[in-house]
C-alpha cells in the first residue's frame, strides 16, 4: 500500500495530466460533430487493420488443424474413389448385374503419421515415422503422402517405424503405366531423389511422354493405381525387347511430412493362405 | 498576497472572456485567430505546484470551451501545453534561478521572447491540429497556424509592453 502510494506521489503529475487529457479528449470527440466522425474514422481503420493481422494469426495457428482435416478428407474421398473404380469395372463387365453387386469396401485401413528423419543423399534411403507399434503399424506397410508413394516399412519399435524409401538401390516396386495391363519395376540407381526408371516394360506397349505411372495393385502392400510419377523419357535395355523408362517422381522427398501407412485388411488371411506350412499343424 | 491571487483570478477570467467572447468569433483570413489565452501559460508563476499549474490550464480551457461553444478544444490544447511548460522554461531558464514569473522584466526581452514564442507555437499547433483532426487541406493548416502564431505573437508583445508600463 505505501509502495502504491509512493508510485502515485511520485508519478502524481503524468498521472494527472493523463487523466486531464482523457476528459478533454473525449469531451472533444463526444462533442464536436467533425471530430467524432474523424475518430470514428481512423478507429475503424485501426481496428480493420488490427482485426486483419489478428485473423492473418488466427488462421495461421490454424493451419495445422486445416491440414489433418484436409488429409483425412482427402483420405475418405480416396477410399470412395477406390471403391466407385470398383464399381464401374463391374459394371464394364456385366451392367445387368450392377444392382444386385456386391459393393466392396476400401480394403486398406490407413494409420496417419509423420516423417521425423528422412535422408535423400546416399544410396540407401531410409525414413523414420513418429509413429510404431502401439500405434497398429507393422513391417511389410505401404506409406503414401498426398501426392504418391514413398516407401514400405521395414520395421517398428513401440513409438517410431522405420520405412525403406523409393529412393533406395536395394528396394524394387512394382509399377504400370495407367491404361495399361503390363506391369514393370521401379528401380531407382542412386542419382536425382527426383528420377526412378520403370524397367521390364515390353516393347509392343504404345506410350508417350507425360503418361502416368502408377502402383499395379499386385502385392497387398498397396492399392492400384496410387499415383508414382509420369514418364519422361525411355531407352531400350541391353537385351533390346524391353524399354527403361524414365520415371518423374510425383512424391517430393525433399518436402515429407504427413504420410499415411496403409495396412491391407485381409493380410494374415492372404499369408496363411500363400504361406500353408507355417500354419500347418500337421507340419 | 490576498490581493495578488484576486488580481491573477480577475486576470484570467478577463483573459478567459476575451478568449471566449471577442477573439474565437474574429476569424481573420479564414480562420487566423489571436491566441490570447495561451498568454496565461507564460505567465503563470514559475513556483506554483506542478499539479496545480495543470488543474488550473484545465479549468480555464474548460471555461473557454463552455462559453465559446467549442466542447474539449482548447481544454485538451491547454492541458497538452502545461504539461509541457515546465520541459520549455527549464530549457532556457537555469533550474536555480530564483524567478517568481516569467516577464521581461525578470528575465528580460530576449529569453522571454524565445518562450513566449515558443509556448504560442505550441499552443497554437496542437490547437489547429485538434480542429482539424486531420492532415487534409494542410496548406491551408499551415497558413492558419502561422498567421495565428504571428498575430498571437505580436499581440502578447503589446500586452506584455503595456504590464510593463503598469508595472
Amino acid at each position: 500500500m505505501s509502495n502504491l502510494l509512493i508510485f502515485l506521489r511520485k508519478y502524481s503529475y503524468y498521472l494527472l495530466f493523463i487523466f486531464l487529457l482523457i476528459i478533454g479528449l473525449v469531451q472533444l470527440v463526444s462533442h464536436n460533430p467533425f471530430q467524432k466522425s474523424s475518430y470514428t474514422r481512423l478507429s475503424l481503420l485501426v481496428s480493420g487493420e488490427v482485426f486483419t493481422v489478428s485473423s492473418s494469426i488466427q488462421r495461421y495457428l490454424l493451419l495445422d488443424n486445416a491440414n489433418q482435416t484436409l488429409i483425412e478428407r482427402n483420405q475418405a474421398l480416396e477410399q470412395e474413389l477406390y471403391v466407385l473404380r470398383q464399381q464401374w469395372r463391374m459394371a464394364v463387365y456385366d451392367s445387368t448385374q450392377l444392382s444386385d453387386a456386391i459393393i466392396p469396401d476400401y480394403p486398406y485401413q490407413t494409420y496417419q503419421a509423420r516423417v521425423i528423419n528422412n535422408s535423400i543423399r546416399l544410396g540407401e534411403n531410409f525414413i523414420t515415422l513418429n509413429q510404431g507399434s502401439n500405434h497398429g503399424i507393422q513391417p511389410e506397410m505401404g506409406v503414401i503422402d498426398h501426392r504418391g508413394v514413398v516407401g514400405v516399412v521395414v520395421s517398428t519399435s513401440e513409438h517410431f517405424s522405420l520405412v525403406i524409401s523409393m529412393l533406395n538401390t536395394k528396394i524394387r516396386f512394382s509399377g504400370k503405366l495407367k491404361n495399361s495391363k503390363y506391369v514393370g519395376s521401379l528401380v531407382w540407381y542412386g542419382e536425382s531423389p527426383l528420377y526412378s526408371y520403370l524397367e521390364e516394360i515390353p516393347r509392343s506397349v504404345v506410350f508417350n511422354k507425360g503418361d502416368t505411372v502408377v502402383t499395379s495393385g499386385f502385392s497387398s502392400i498397396f492399392p492400384a493405381d496410387l499415383m508414382i510419377g509420369v514418364v519422361v523419357d525411355y531407352a531400350k535395355q541391353q537385351d533390346d525387347n524391353f524399354y527403361s523408362i524414365k520415371v518423374r517422381l510425383s512424391t517430393d522427398f525433399n518436402a515429407l511430412d504427413r504420410v499415411r501407412v496403409l495396412s491391407f485388411r485381409s493380410r494374415e488371411e492372404q499369408a496363411k493362405l500363400e504361406n500353408p506350412l507355417s500354419t500347418n499343424p500337421l507340419k | 498576497m490576498k490581493l495578488q491571487i484576486i488580481l491573477g483570478i480577475l486576470t484570467v477570467l478577463l483573459l478567459v472572456f476575451l478568449q471566449a467572447l471577442c477573439f474565437n468569433s474574429l476569424q481573420l483570413w479564414g480562420g487566423s485567430t489571436f491566441l490570447l489565452s495561451s498568454y496565461l501559460v507564460v505567465r503563470l508563476p514559475l513556483t506554483l505546484n506542478r499539479n496545480l499549474t495543470l488543474l488550473i490550464c484545465f479549468v480555464v480551457g474548460l471555461m473557454i470551451d463552455l462559453l465559446s461553444m467549442t466542447p474539449g478544444l482548447f481544454t485538451t490544447t491547454f492541458v497538452i501545453t502545461a504539461f509541457l511548460r515546465p520541459y520549455i522554461f527549464s530549457f532556457f531558464i537555469a533550474r536555480d534561478t530564483e524567478y517568481q514569473l516569467c516577464s521581461h522584466t525578470t528575465v528580460g526581452w530576449g529569453c522571454f521572447s524565445k518562450i513566449m514564442c515558443c509556448i504560442v507555437v505550441l499552443f497554437s499547433f496542437i490547437l489547429f491540429m485538434l480542429q482539424n483532426f486531420s492532415i487534409s487541406h494542410l496548406d491551408l493548416l499551415l497558413i492558419r497556424m502561422s498567421t495565428s502564431t504571428l498575430l498571437t505573437i505580436i499581440l502578447l508583445f503589446m500586452v506584455e509592453s503595456f504590464h510593463k508600463r503598469k508595472v
